[in-house]
């Protein structure tokens, strides 16, 4: 009979208890699953976010732009940004980009000289090269794109209703041009879009990049190019650097990866170091109750350690004994644990997780949507059972120390 | 065989000090069936105790074919127990969650032998104590008195130099003591293993070949039958 038969029929003797303490694992595994799976899927939908939307992973600006952004400085352009193209898409990481033209603009709702008037966002941008940075076959839910040289726009769904527009309805923009002059444009809707961040889709709307640069007086000129790098090929910082360093224009250049654009990207790398501390934190927690149940254990079964000891039992024999006996119950409530956060976080990841959406509304400036993809990754499923058999291991090996202390006579003496 | 000289062991309680035993010294012959006898607190369990090296003496000496085993170290004495020495309980102190034939073979799988070594010296001993088809028990399922016939056989399995038997049959009735007692002086014959009891039962100092009686951790008298 092997010490470790022992210890599996032990865990028999009060099933209820071995139940409780397994429990106790798999509620911190179930939960630390789904938490990573949780910020993964954030951590993924904001990077992509901020990629498609607002920093790229790195973005390309007039140097000057970045300074005095609050102004909207229009005039600060990149001219002959098609040359600038050329040396972005030779680098081996990137795998799209996208020059475009952000334009703040307010719309008048009942004619030009009406007061009441909707603050909005244009975006021109080059459809036929944009097709391939975002993603409109997710987020184009009705219509098509608008020809180049023309005046469509597809605009956001939650846009359109607060313009109460339909498709074929057109929208007047007035806004302040390269020149420091005021325009305005009368765009026809061609196609709504869904975008997954709500504050942005109540006030998006994408034209065609040269109708923009003519609305805006901007000739030849973009106000940003966005980069789409492939990450498994090297960092966005590292691409930033290189870029920095071979790109060259009439104008002074920022070329800034999106952490250094935006702060709250660099703090979700912070958060994420977070959740691992309180991932060992639920586990330490869990495993107070392995602890406790170790050490009852041991205080029931002292006559079986004097017996054992008196047959000529080692204490580091006795030591494996409880300890393989504490280790089981976890390694079980870890596995069960796991594979029910698996369970959950792989259907969320397919349906999206909107618990919290009122509350993610107020999350645009960081790139977050409402609705939540959890990601399952090796950290959120083997490193997960890695931690938890550590840290378990550790919790159950030093009651079971105590087994080993304790001479046979004291314990027959005590029993 | 065994000689133990000069043996004193004082266990403190609080304030109190209570003398257990008082330079007490003894050859034991290989062989013999002996109980050391006496009421309660006279030491007997005490001095079985050191015997088998769960216990530790404040001052004497033990040694077992001419060797010391006063001052091995924890692990030693452990193999040491495991390797010749087998212990019988009052309360047998079976493992429950192993059958009959799992509890006698543990003690054969400490010792290292091999599975089927195993298997055939447990179930010629279970045979031999009578307990023929009830291997596959476990404790729970069998009565007080198989239980100690169980106990026996898992002492006697491994052919101890020494067996220790702590009050065998005081958690027995008078007939089932008897026969455990039979058994015992049987095995002890067979095995030419030495058995030492320490008891207050007088049944069993009627079975003893010879009968030590101690009184306030001094022998009081030491005969041979």
């Amino acid at each position: 009979m092997k010490i470790y038969k022992i210890a599996l029929r032990n865990i028999a003797r009060n099933k209820r208890r071995s139940l409780l303490s397994g429990t106790a694992i798999a509620i911190a595994g179930f939960a630390i699953v789904f938490l990573f799976g949780f910020l993964a899927g954030m951590t993924k939908d904001m990077e992509q976010n901020l990629w498609t939307y607002m920093t790229g992973a790195v973005r390309v600006r007039h140097s000057d732009f970045d300074k005095y952004e609050r102004l909207n400085p229009m005039h600060l352009a990149i001219p002959d940004y098609e040359s600038l193209l050329e040396t972005i898409e030779a680098d081996p990481a990137v795998t799209a980009a996208s020059p475009r033209i952000n334009f703040p603009g307010r719309v008048p709702i009942g004619g030009i000289g009406s007061d009441e008037k909707v603050n909005v966002m244009g975006m021109g941008v080059d459809f036929v090269r944009e097709a391939s940075y975002q993603d409109y076959g997710r987020t184009l839910v009705e219509g098509c794109l608008p020809e180049a040289g023309t005046r469509e726009a597809v605009i956001g769904r939650a846009l359109a209703e607060k313009l109460g527009i339909g498709m074929g309805g057109k929208f007047t923009v007035l806004s302040q041009s390269g020149s420091r002059g005021s325009n305005a444009f009368t765009f026809t809707v061609v196609g709504m879009i869904s975008l997954p961040m709500p504050g942005l889709e109540k006030v998006m709307f994408q034209v065609p990049l040269d109708t923009a640069q003519r609305f805006l007086w901007l000739p030849g000129q973009v106000q940003e190019i966005l980069i789409k790098v492939n990450e498994k090929v090297d960092s966005p910082k590292a691409v930033a650097a290189r870029l920095g360093e071979l790109l060259s224009s009439d104008v002074p250049l920022n070329v800034w990866d999106y952490k250094e654009i935006n702060g709250m990207a660099a703090m979700i790398d912070l958060a994420v170091k977070i959740y691992d501390i309180i991932g060992i934190i639920f586990f330490l927690l869990a495993s107070t109750v392995i602890i406790n149940t170790t050490i009852m254990v041991i205080f029931e079964r002292m006559k079986e350690i004097g017996t054992l000891g008196a047959m000529g039992m080692t204490g580091r024999q006795l030591v494996k004994l409880f300890f393989l006996e504490a280790l089981f119950i976890s390694i079980v409530g870890a596995l069960v644990g796991i594979a029910f956060g698996i369970a959950l976080t792989g259907y969320l990841g397919v349906v999206g997780f909107d618990a919290m959406a009122k509350a993610m509304e107020g999350m645009d400036n960081m790139g977050i949507g409402t609705v939540i993809y959890p990601v399952l990754n090796f950290k959120s499923t083997v490193m997960v059972f890695i931690y938890s058999l550590a840290v378990t291991a550790l919790a159950t090996w030093w009651p079971s120390r105590r087994a080993a202390k304790i001479t046979p006579v004291e314990a027959l003496r005590h029993a | 065989m065994i000689s133990v000289k000069d043996l004193f062991k004082t266990y403190v309680a609080g304030d109190t000090e209570v003398k257990a035993l008082r330079g007490v010294s003894l050859e034991i012959e290989r062989g013999e069936f002996i109980s050391i006898a006496g009421p309660s607190g006279s030491g007997k369990t005490t001095m079985l105790n050191i015997i088998g090296c769960i216990d530790s003496a404040d001052s004497g000496d033990i040694t077992i074919n001419g060797e010391s085993v006063m001052d091995l170290k924890r692990d030693a004495q452990a193999a040491f127990r495991r390797d010749y020495l087998g212990f019988v309980f009052q309360s047998y102190n079976l493992i429950p969650v192993l059958t009959a034939f799992e509890n006698v073979a543990f003690s054969l799988n400490l010792m290292g032998v091999d599975d089927a070594e195993t298997k055939e010296r447990s179930m010629a001993i279970l045979k031999e104590v009578g307990l023929e088809g009830m291997e596959n028990r476990r404790p729970g399922k069998l009565s007080g008195g198989q239980q100690q016939r169980v106990a026996i056989a898992r002492a006697i399995v491994k052919n101890p130099e020494i067996l220790l038997a702590d009050e065998p049959t005081a958690n027995l009735d008078s007939n089932t003591g008897k026969e455990i007692l039979e058994l015992m002086k049987e095995l002890n014959e067979k095995h030419q293993s030495t058995f030492i009891f320490a008891t207050h039962d007088p049944m069993v100092m009627d079975f003893a070949g010879r009968l030590v009686q101690l009184h306030d951790g001094e022998i009081q008298s030491d005969e041979r039958r």
